[in-house]
């Protein structure tokens, strides 16, 4: 695979992927950012102080009402004694359903108003006021966990929270704040799943996860290409032994202008930096081929690697180089010439 | 703003620095997308019987004397596991289980109990390969310092099935499917260390360096489809 090949697969993939990418990385890293307690409503709301069971209850009495029980719960509402009964549905396809009975005369009771003002009072414990109670039987985003019909609790606290309970047992089920919906914005966007939210094994998401991988993997094949290990003797030497080297710029009308360089430089960002233009397509990856000086005295004092096949055999001999391609070690002349056999101008000088 | 040459340099050190997690991030990202929930998950695994109605004639009341003991109690729970009738008694602080049969302690179910019911529930077609009652929950489950019935079946992707020693509860269900989705995830959430603060400020470093690196990448190909136009 020629560097060309990857760097355009690279740049396509980029056109494609990259908002998505983009995406990604942000919302992962709001996921590293959000207070996760706050997200779960942690805290906000506390059970409610029954009091402890007397007795244990005798369960032939309430099977004789309900035959098709299939679980028995005993517990405490304040301080009445309940029982949750689960029974089997009556045909196949309907869910098994809950029914909340007094656990002497077995007769249902009725979540209502009432009974959840009592439980929001004593349980709630952030710190705002209860604004507004309403009986849910829609299924909407923030109830979609929960089954339905429930008490939505509406609280002005900071997190403009939502307490949900069930309506037909009575049971803390779980709360939802501000944070839990930007949490819950970002997971859309992360999953891809702009619909159910809960599902990341959606056709798009594998398809885009799979052009992600081809993305990372050509850009990875790309760092291996992109660094010489001039690149880190450069860096090691920039930090560490500061002379600098002289390099002299002649221009198509003999003019000279000196500049100075950096121990291991790449003769295309010494010339970026003092803005003389050099065209260039890929910004100095060796890929575009524009970038062409020529060096008349290249004897161990620049060492220019890689021949682009723009450069002719005849002119690599005459020291024609790609400056991005040119780590300079040593003081040095540098002609600039237009090519023009190429038809274009391949650095002029002028000073800044 | 920026020069091209100043992003390509930028874009190429970002990506020598964190290019490896980018790389990781899509090869477990792409895993998990790819291998559905359920499977790693493993709910092709079992067949759970339907739950049993509760028959008064085989209900015995909880012992009063032990009932004493467990006091304050908060819920009592009667329901089954597999055709096993037990009640749940919740305290401020534990669970006991008590017998719906004898309305004594539950005992723990024997070896023969346990493979009875792994087997019952299986839809693979090898062989149990090896039971283990392990002493703590192995790490794969969430190492509690509770003792667990390991039953290990002879198939691809060797699957585990765990089981409650005293109620018989199916716990869970384990195969290398969610073995290697479980180390992906590590390397996704960059947990390397066990969960301390250290990761997570690893974790937040990386990504910020990655935004930047794929906005500096964004700006090359402004560059690129500019001049590739002229």
């Amino acid at each position: 695979m020629t560097g060309n090949f990857l760097s355009r697969l690279h740049k396509i993939l980029a056109m494609i992927i990259g908002l998505q990418l983009i995406i990604w990385i942000i919302s992962g890293l709001v996921f590293s950012f959000i207070d996760h307690d706050a997200v779960d409503g942690k805290n906000l709301y506390r059970k409610s102080n029954h009091a402890a069971l007397n007795t244990a209850l005798d369960t032939s009495q309430l099977l004789r009402q309900y035959p098709n029980a299939l679980e028995v719960t005993q517990m405490m509402l304040f301080n009445r004694s309940v029982v949750k009964v689960k029974s089997q549905p009556t045909n196949a396809d309907t869910k098994a359903h809950w029914d909340l009975l007094d656990s002497q005369s077995f007769k249902p009771i009725a979540i209502n108003h009432k009974i959840m003002v009592q439980l929001a009072e004593q349980g709630y414990k952030g710190s705002g006021q209860l604004q507004q109670l309403t009986l849910v039987k829609r299924r909407d985003d923030e109830n979609r966990d929960f089954s339905l019909p429930v008490w939505q609790l509406i609280y002005d606290d900071n997190e403009e929270s939502h307490l949900y309970f069930s309506a037909t047992s009575g049971e803390y089920l779980g709360a939802r704040t501000s944070s839990w919906r930007v949490f819950d914005f970002f997971i859309m966007l992360h999953f891809m799943d702009y619909f159910a939210r809960d599902d990341f094994n959606t056709p798009w998401i594998i398809f885009a996860a799979l052009l992600m991988l081809f993305f990372s993997t050509s850009g990875l094949l790309l760092i291996k290409q992109g660094f010489s290990r001039k690149d880190f003797i450069h860096l090691y030497q920039k930090w560490f032994r500061k002379k600098p080297i002289k390099v002299l710029l002649i221009d198509q009308n003999g003019q000279e202008i000196q500049l100075l360089a950096d121990q291991g430089q790449r003769l295309f960002d010494l010339l970026q930096q003092h803005d003389i233009p050099v065209t260039t397509i890929c910004g100095g990856g060796g890929l575009c081929g524009r970038c062409i000086v020529r060096l008349p005295h290249l004897q161990g004092e620049a060492i220019a690697e890689d021949k682009h096949k723009r450069i002719s055999d005849e002119q690599w001999q005459q020291g024609y180089r790609l400056s991005c391609q040119t780590y300079l070690t040593g003081d040095i002349s540098c002609e600039i010439k237009e090519l023009k056999n190429h038809g274009e101008l391949i650095l002029s000088l002028k000073k800044a | 703003m920026f020069k091209a040459y100043q992003l390509r340099k930028k874009h190429k050190w970002l990506a020598l620095l964190v290019g490896w997690q980018l790389f990781l991030w899509s090869i477990s990202g792409l895993y998990m997308t790819f291998v559905d929930l359920d499977i790693i998950h493993g709910d092709h695994l079992v067949d759970m019987p339907a739950p049993a109605k509760i028959s008064s004639a085989t209900i015995q009341p909880i012992d009063a004397e032990l009932l004493q003991q467990l006091a304050p109690i908060r819920q009592i729970r009667l329901k089954s596991y597999f055709d096993l009738w037990v009640y749940e008694v919740i305290g401020d602080k534990t669970t006991t289980l008590v017998s719906a049969s004898s309305g004594k302690r539950q005992q723990p179910l024997t070896k023969q109990q346990i493979i009875q019911r792994a087997k019952q529930i299986y839809t693979g077609e090898g062989d149990i390969q090896s039971i283990n009652r392990l002493q703590s929950y192995p790490k794969e489950l969430g190492s509690r310092q509770k003792p667990v019935w390991q039953v290990n079946f002879d198939d691809p992707f060797n699957p585990s099935l765990y089981f409650d020693p005293l109620s018989g509860r199916l716990i869970s269900k384990r195969s290398d499917l969610w073995r290697v989705f479980d180390a992906l995830w590590v390397l996704h959430i960059m947990d390397y260390w066990g969960s301390n603060q250290f990761e997570g400020y690893l974790f937040r470093i990386v990504a910020i360096l990655s935004l930047f690196l794929t906005l500096f990448g964004a700006g090359l190909l402004y560059f690129r489809l500019k001049k590739g136009q002229q």
